[in-house]
Formats: structure tokens, sequence, C-alpha cells
């Protein structure tokens, strides 16, 4: 690398976030090295990154910068690592969208669940799942098991199927020796039995909750539009008792954002997740106009004043597109482990892509089970797919979030034309609550500057 | 979802750093006034969102402004809980008026309260989960003992269990006939069970057969017929031979299906937003209005109110069709989603919207006149009701009940159960007579102003406990759940909850 080359890539590894009062927030976050610099701090920073490498040596800067350099500020960082090396998988996980019926009827549902003709995973597609990972699990040396439920309606309303696929997974693994984790994505609106079950059989899982009873049940209302709380609330308490890991998933609507304190509150106060992600409602399925948040600031605004409820009460709330803890090129690295399965067979690339009938099913979707040939992948789809990392989006080049929602959700930012990308309003909430992050990193850190350090995404799904 | 600027926080130099400063790392003090984006970041995206509210505020008072333009003023209700917070209070009164029944929606609290009327003391507390209904004549009141809704407790007023009813599956919807002696209920919206009360008797089994639309099932006022619903028609049950004695086909597809209490109408509303008007008389659809999920009919059966989808209450006459009152609230209540609610007098004439959570207002339907606004800064108002004689209005939140007077506009009591709040949390209680005659307990937080002729309840102040040894001896007057005895101090002063 040239001197020059260097400079100009030490510039492009750093960051000025404007503040109010002439004050800037300077992030290098591929050192995760965060502080808060008046201007004139900021000018005299950028005037040495500019200098060639030898006048960068350490003996060169001013001796009053001298503890940044101490920190490596003015060396250039390597790029985080691909995640994905080769482009190639490597699967030691099998998520099953089990069905597209529900017994609720959220106001919001992404994949109108109930709506259409009912589509149920047949046990042979769920099997051929379980086995194809078995299979790769034993050539690509993995020893820990992941069986995961999720997608379109609600798992729990294929019981036969979801209750032989845990069978059939632990006696495999058993068999084999290996760890085993069972996980979803669940509505809560069980039966005792139903309850009962999940907690004996899983090892964690995550249940969607809206907060406040009322929010809960005016936004996820059973079929007959009668509250869903009181059950739900049922279900959170028998976790809690059986000490069973999980966390909670929030969707924030135009009318609950203003609320969403009250409802982190009554979270708080009453159950014991690990996590609660809070998202704002996406439009799309049955998202319409008046349940979009009209203005991103609203969501940012209702979850800053939620963080602090939550951490007092020492749970972790987060928003999928504010991961300070990641530093990746990718947002999402469930189709790099995990073979996902639509209730049709469909593989699909993405939690959030259900069914054949989302309008982005022919991109996301990149393979297919055959009952004579298995699960036949278009190899060209898939790295089509993953050749999608945040380096590569030119609307990310300037922006200080990129190594932590690295382009965001997929399937949210997808267009058919522009490079298959187009920002949201998403973005904006992203860089607001990255920001508030570091800030609150910053005034917890001795000296008033973060040094923090990474963890690797797993897949996310908001 | 159209896209956005790119966000643009490369390193560069900044133009208005000050000539004369000194490079430094600064200190964050506040962050609540930091997160905002300053001017660069995202380039062209408008201008920045305003202020963010100071922190901290004073308990500001309940405001009230009656016609005469003079003000009066009490404290806030902040503090004194009926029930424990988390859910919308609800409530309905017997139908003498002089019982409210209270319950929240609160998992842990899992019980309904009876409250003396309007005197505000609380009478009995019974086991329940969710809903209550009550029989018309006032006689019972019917609660789900847990979730599963399978188990049906059945009490009276006064807090006596008279029946208990298991149901093998959930229970859906139940409904009282009009002289409470029957009980019905749906399951899996395809069973109907008639049972007797108090008895607990399961009376008959009724299988409508064909697609069959629960939670819709209503009693007639006057007879012990029992109404339900089909997709294409009504079916009217005599309860007590469980026979069909008519079939009346409307095509319409509603829920929540009520009768009025003249026995003339059935009213729901469908998916679609459309709340039908049937006639019984000449089964036939009277009316349809385009309404926002709620609607209210007053206790004669005469007046309904409801919201449109465009943001406008209204009151129909149901002798004519025609509307008789509209008043556009669409700013609120599109700002306040979930704190939307209205309620309409018995005899129709007033009508009444809780505006914004902070503010309810009272017209009277004839005129359009604004009668009453009630506000305050400090207490949220989520439900309002008009007592049966039309004299007092309740206003709810999560936690307080508050009793208001409706001629001359005051919040005249709090009301108050001890067990929602922690020991040593301290009140003023005193007791007050109304303009009707009517000795209300008011319970308030320390500081009210009391009004003159306050009369001051049995406060346990220092130096008045008298040990529970000498209990025999002194025969003090005992405080309920508390080993502490006291005599009656009739000063008006803040004592710790007992």
């Amino acid at each position: 690398m040239s001197e020059d080359a260097s400079a100009q890539s030490l510039l492009r590894q750093l960051f000025s976030i404007p503040l109010e009062d002439n004050r800037h927030l300077v992030y290098a976050p591929l050192k995760r090295l965060a502080f808060i610099a008046n201007g004139a701090l900021v000018n005299r920073l950028y005037d040495l990154t500019v200098r060639t490498a030898d006048e960068l040596k350490a003996e060169t800067v001013p001796s009053e910068l001298r503890f940044l350099a101490d920190l490596d500020f003015f060396t250039p960082a390597s790029l985080p690592d691909d995640d994905l090396p080769g482009n190639q998988t490597r699967y030691d996980a099998v998520i099953l969208f089990l069905t597209n019926q529900c017994n609720l009827q959220c106001t919001y549902c992404y994949a109108r669940a109930g709506e259409y003709e009912s589509r149920s995973m047949p046990w042979e597609i769920a099997q051929a799942g379980i086995d194809h990972v078995l299979r790769e699990m034993d050539r690509n040396g993995a020893t820990h098991f992941t069986l995961g439920f999720h997608g379109g309606g609600e798992p729990t309303m294929n019981w036969p199927v979801l209750t032989r696929a845990v069978a059939y997974t632990r006696q495999e693994t058993d068999r084999r020796g290996w760890g085993l984790s069972v996980s979803g994505s669940f509505n809560g609106y069980w039966s005792e039995t139903v309850r009962r079950t999940i907690i004996d059989t899983f090892t964690d899982l995550s249940l969607s909750f809206d907060g406040l009873p009322e929010i809960q049940s005016r936004q996820r209302p059973a079929r007959g539009n009668e509250g869903s709380a009181e059950r739900v609330i049922d279900t959170l308490r028998a976790l809690d008792e059986a000490e069973m890991p999980y966390g909670i998933r929030m969707t924030v609507t135009r009318q609950s954002v203003d609320r969403l304190p009250e409802s982190i509150e009554f979270i708080c106060r009453h159950f014991r997740p690990r996590t609660i992600q809070v998202e704002p409602v996406f439009p799309q399925g049955r998202a319409m106009d008046e349940a979009i948040i009209d203005r991103p600031e609203r969501f940012i605004e209702a979850f800053i004043d939620s963080y602090d409820l939550a951490a007092a009460a020492e749970i972790n709330l987060f928003y999928s597109g504010a991961r300070l803890e990641a530093l990746t090129r990718r947002f999402c690295l469930a189709p790099t482990r995990a073979l996902v399965l639509t209730p049709e067979g469909d593989v699909t690339t993405c939690f959030e892509i259900y069914s054949r009938r989302h309008p982005h099913c022919e991109r996301f979707f990149v393979g297919q089970y055959q009952p004579d040939a298995g699960f036949v992948i278009d190899e060209e789809k898939l790295h089509r797919h993953f050749a999608r990392t945040v380096d590569r989006l030119p609307y990310c080049e300037a922006c200080f979030c990129k190594w932590h929602c690295a382009g965001d959700c997929a399937a949210k930012t997808f267009a058919e034309d522009n490079g298959g990308f187009q920002s949201s309003e998403r973005c904006r909430i992203n860089c607001e609550l990255t920001k508030y992050l570091l800030l609150k990193r910053i005034q917890e850190s001795p000296g008033s500057i973060w040094l923090g350090t990474s963890i690797q995404p797993e897949e996310s799904h908001e | 979802m159209s896209n956005f600027t790119k966000p643009e926080f490369r390193f560069q130099r900044v133009m208005s750093d000050g000539s004369q400063e000194e490079p430094q790392v600064l200190e964050l003090h506040d962050i609540k006034y930091d997160w905002k984006m300053g001017r660069r970041g995202f380039l062209l995206t408008g201008g920045l969102v305003g202020a963010v509210l100071a922190a901290g505020c004073s308990m500001p008072a309940i405001t009230y402004l009656p016609q005469d333009k003079q003000k009066k003023e009490i404290n806030s209700c902040e503090g004194i809980s009926a029930h424990r917070a988390d859910s919308r209070i609800k409530v309905a009164f017997t139908p003498d008026g002089k019982k409210m029944i209270s319950r929240n929606g609160d998992y842990e609290e899992k019980e309904i309260k009876v409250w003396e009327f309007p005197s505000g003391r609380l009478l009995e507390k019974m086991k329940a989960y969710g809903h209550f209904i009550q029989s018309p004549t006032g006689k019972y009141i019917a609660v789900n003992e847990d979730s599963w809704k399978r188990k049906i407790l059945v009490y009276t007023p006064d807090g006596e269990s008279v029946a208990q009813i298991n149901n093998k599956l959930e229970i859906d919807a139940m409904v009282f006939s009009s002289d409470g002696k029957i009980l019905a209920t749906v399951s899996n919206s395809k069973l109907i069970n008639i049972w007797s009360i108090p008895s607990g008797e399961l009376l008959h089994q009724l299988k409508p057969g064909g697609p069959f639309l629960g939670q819709n099932l209503a009693f007639l006022p006057t007879n012990n017929t029992l109404v339900s619903r089909t997709e294409k028609d009504f079916v009217f049950w005599n309860a007590e031979t469980g026979e069909i004695t008519d079939r009346k086909i409307c095509e319409c597809k509603l829920k929540k299906m009520i009768v009025s209490a003249d026995g003339k109408w059935l009213i729901g509303k469908s998916d679609s937003g459309v709340l039908y008007v049937f006639n019984i008389a000449n089964s036939r659809i009277e009316y349809e209005f385009k309404i926002d999920d709620n609607y209210a009919l007053s206790k004669n059966g005469r007046f309904l109110a409801f919201c449109t989808p465009d943001g406008y209450f209204c009151v129909a006459d149901l002798a004519t069709g025609e509307e008789t009152f509209r008043v556009n609230v669409n700013v609120e209540k599109k700002k306040y989603w979930s704190s939307y609610s209205f309620a309409i007098s018995n005899d129709g004439t007033l009508a009444a919207y809780i505006v914004g959570e902070k503010e309810a207002r009272v017209w009277d339907t004839s005129t359009a006149e604004l009668k009453q606004i009630f506000s305050s800064e400090s207490d949220r108002f989520y439900n309002i009701y008009f007592s049966p004689d039309d004299r007092y209005f309740v206003i709810t939140n999560y936690e307080n009940i508050m009793i208001g007077d409706m001629k001359y506009g005051q919040i005249i009591a709090c009301l108050f159960d001890k067990e929602t709040v922690k020991e040593d949390h301290e009140v003023t209680q005193y007791k007050a007579t109304d303009q009707y005659g009517q000795v209300i307990v008011c319970t308030l937080p320390c500081g009210s102003p009391l009004p003159p002729g306050a009369i001051c309840t049995c406060n346990c102040v220092a130096g008045t406990y008298v040990r529970p040894e000498d209990k025999e001896k002194k025969k003090k007057p005992r405080r309920g759940g508390s080993y502490r005895y006291c005599s009656c101090n009739k000063i008006c002063t803040c004592v710790p909850v007992k």
C-alpha cells in the first residue's frame, strides 16, 4: 500500500458525527474507538490523518495527542473478515417454517398469516431438511445442531410435525453425541399442553409480545378479535417459573410508539426475559399505512426513553439495526449456517421471505426440495445473494454504521433495480440509535474515550 | 418506501470550530440532549425535530373550569390507586346505582372490586380473571376464574359466592337472562350451554350447527329468549326448553352483538366497520353506520354514540335514524389512538369523549353545547362513564378511579384500595357531603387542599396507636389488615396507610 493510499485508507475508516454545540463524535469503528471532540480537535486530527505514513509516526504526533497514537488511532485497521469465506455455506442448523396458519390475527402481520389457503409442512420435508443438515455436519465437522422454528404462521399450529421434528433431531444428535439447541419464534398464545411441551423440550425461544396488555390485545388479537394478552402473559409467567431463557420481540406501531417506555417498564416489572428486541413495524403484509410510524424520530425517542428502564432491570433492550457489538460485512448470517425451509419445501435465504406469494421470493428462494433428488440448490442464485456485503454498497460507504448494520436486512432494502438495494427510514434509525449507544458507552468510559470489543452476528431477523 | 439521502459522515474538517479554541476531548454529561444529529449527517433531509422536553415536573392539579368561570381545583389522584396498574380499569354500576363494580386486567391482581357509590367506600373484593358480566337485575356477577376460561364463578354484589360452573371447553362469551336465573355460555363458536343460576346446573346444550359466529350471544330483555348468530341469520331460542323458536335472516356479518334495553334492536359491528341496527320486529336492518371501532348505546336504548372513521364523534337517534350530534375529534383521535374512549348518558342527553388522555369533554347532544371540560396534567384519562342517574361521571386510567360531579364539574373522590400501595404510603382522608347530600369518602395525596367542612376519618397519627394487647381493654376500633389500632383522631393530616 502506498503512503497516500494508507492515509486514504485511514480516512475512510474514520467518521465524525456532528452533535450540537460544535461538538463531534469521532468514531473509528474498526478499532472500536470513540470520543467526543470539539471542532478544533477534529480539524487537528484531520490534518494529521491526511499526512503520509512517515509523517504519522508517533514521534510526529503532538504530545497532547499522543494518547490517541497510543491507541493506534492513526494506523489503518484491517477490515472485518468475511463470515463466509469462499461463499460456501457451512450448515449446522435447520429452520423450519411449519405453517402459514396462526391463532392470532396481528394487525401488522408481515405474512398475512391465516388469510391464505392453509399450507403446512409435511413431515417428509421436515425430516429431509434435518437429515440434509446432519449429513452436511458429518462433512464439515460441526458438532452442535440447531433446530429452529419460524416464519409465516405460528409454528405450534403444525404441532405433530413440530413435536416429531424435535424428537427425531434429539434422537439423531444423541446418537452422534452432538449438542442440540431447539429454538423458535412464537406468539405464546398456547394451550397448557403446548406450553408445557415447549418448556420441557426447547432450549430457548423468542416470544412476540407487544408490552402493555391493552396494546398486545389491540395489535395482536386472537381470532375472533378477542384479546390475547392474558394467555400470552400466562405463558411468560410459565417461562419465568421454569427459568427458561427467552427473549421478547416487540413490534412498535404509530399507535403504540409513544407508550413504548410504559411497555418496557411493564415487561421489566413482571417478567424476566434475557432480551427485548423492539422493531418499528415495516410496511408489509397487513401493516397498513396508519400503523407505520410517521416519523422515525418518534421511534428513536421512544427507544432512548426505554433503554435505561431495561438496563436497570438488567435486560438487554435492542433494535436489530443498531448493533454496536458486531463488526461484520453481512447483516444476517442465517443462510450461511442454516437451511431455511418454507412449508412447501422451498429453500429461502431470509426468514421474512416465507412463501411463494412474497413479491421477492424469486430473488430470495434459492432451492427446493424434490422428493427424488432431495434439496436442489441454485448455486448461482445463492452466490448472488451472498455477494451482498456492505463493502459493496455505495450507499453505505460514508456511513459510520456500515460495519455494524452491514447495509441492514436484505429483505427490507431489496430493490429490483439500483443494484438490488434501496435505503429506507430504518437507515436513519440505525444511525441515530447506533450513535446513541456510542454516546452511552462514552459516558460510561473512564476518560470519556470508549474502547469496545466486538462479537459476530448470528442469524438476524427483525 | 422511497429512497433516502445517503448518509455522509466522512471524517473531514469542520467549519465552526472557533479559531481560539484548544483541541479537546469533551466529557458527556447528558445524553438526553446529545443524541440527535447535528447539521451534517443525512444531507438534505430537512430540519431537526424540536427540542427534547425538559426533565422533571411538578404535580399539577386537575383543573375544572365550571360554567360560571370560577376556577376550582383539587389535587391530582396520583398515588391514590383503586387497582394495581397495568391495564385500563373498567367499571359498571348496579341497576340501582348504589354500587359500582370495577376491574382491571392486571394479571396479578385477579379480582374485581365492589364500591359503594358515590361514597367511594370499598365494600368487597372477589376472585376473578379478566372481564365480568352482571345480570340485568343486578343480583349476580359472573366472572372467569382464570385465563383458561373454563370455570365461571358467580357472586352477588355483596361478595357472596353463589355458584361455580365448570365448562369443559374454553368459554368465548357469556350472558345472563333478563331475570338473572339463566346464564348462557358459548364455546369454540359452536356449543351453547344453558346454566341455571344459582344452582349451577346445566340445563341444555344447544348446537346451532353450520357456521356459527361466536361471541354473539344476547338475551331479549322481556323473557328468556336467547339470540345467537350464524353467518346468515339470527337464531332465537327458548332458553328454558332449549328449542329454536324463530330465525330471522340478516346478511350482516356482525360481532359483539347486543340487544337494546327496550328489546327493539339487535346491534353489532362488522369487520369492515359497519354498525348494523337490526329491527327485531320487522326483521330488517333499519340503519347502518360506518364507525371506527367501538360504539355505546344509551340505557334507554334510543341513542347510539360512535366515532366515524374520518374522525367525528356522533350520536344517532334510533327513533329516526338521524344523527343528532356530531363533533370533530379527528386530531385527538389520530394522535391518541390508544386512549380514545367515549360514553353516552343514560337518557342520551349528554355525550362524553376523552381527548388525548388528558381531557374529558361533555356535550349536550341536543344543542351541541360544550358543557364541561375536565383536564389534568398528571392523571391520565382512559375511560369515562356516566352514573345511572347521570349526576356523576367516572373517569378511570390504569390505577385510578375518579368520581366527578357532573353539575359542577369537579372531581370529588379518588377511590382508594390501601392494598394497592406500600405500607407507609401517606394520604389525606376526609369525608364530605356533596350537593345531593351524599357523603363521600375522599382520599387525596398529601398536601391537597381540603374543602370547608371536611370531616376527617379516623386517622392513625402518631400518639394514637394502641398496642394490640390493649385491644380488649380499650375496645378501640381495629383497622383492617393491621395489628395497629387507633382512636378516631379527627384531624385532617397526612397519615401512613395501615
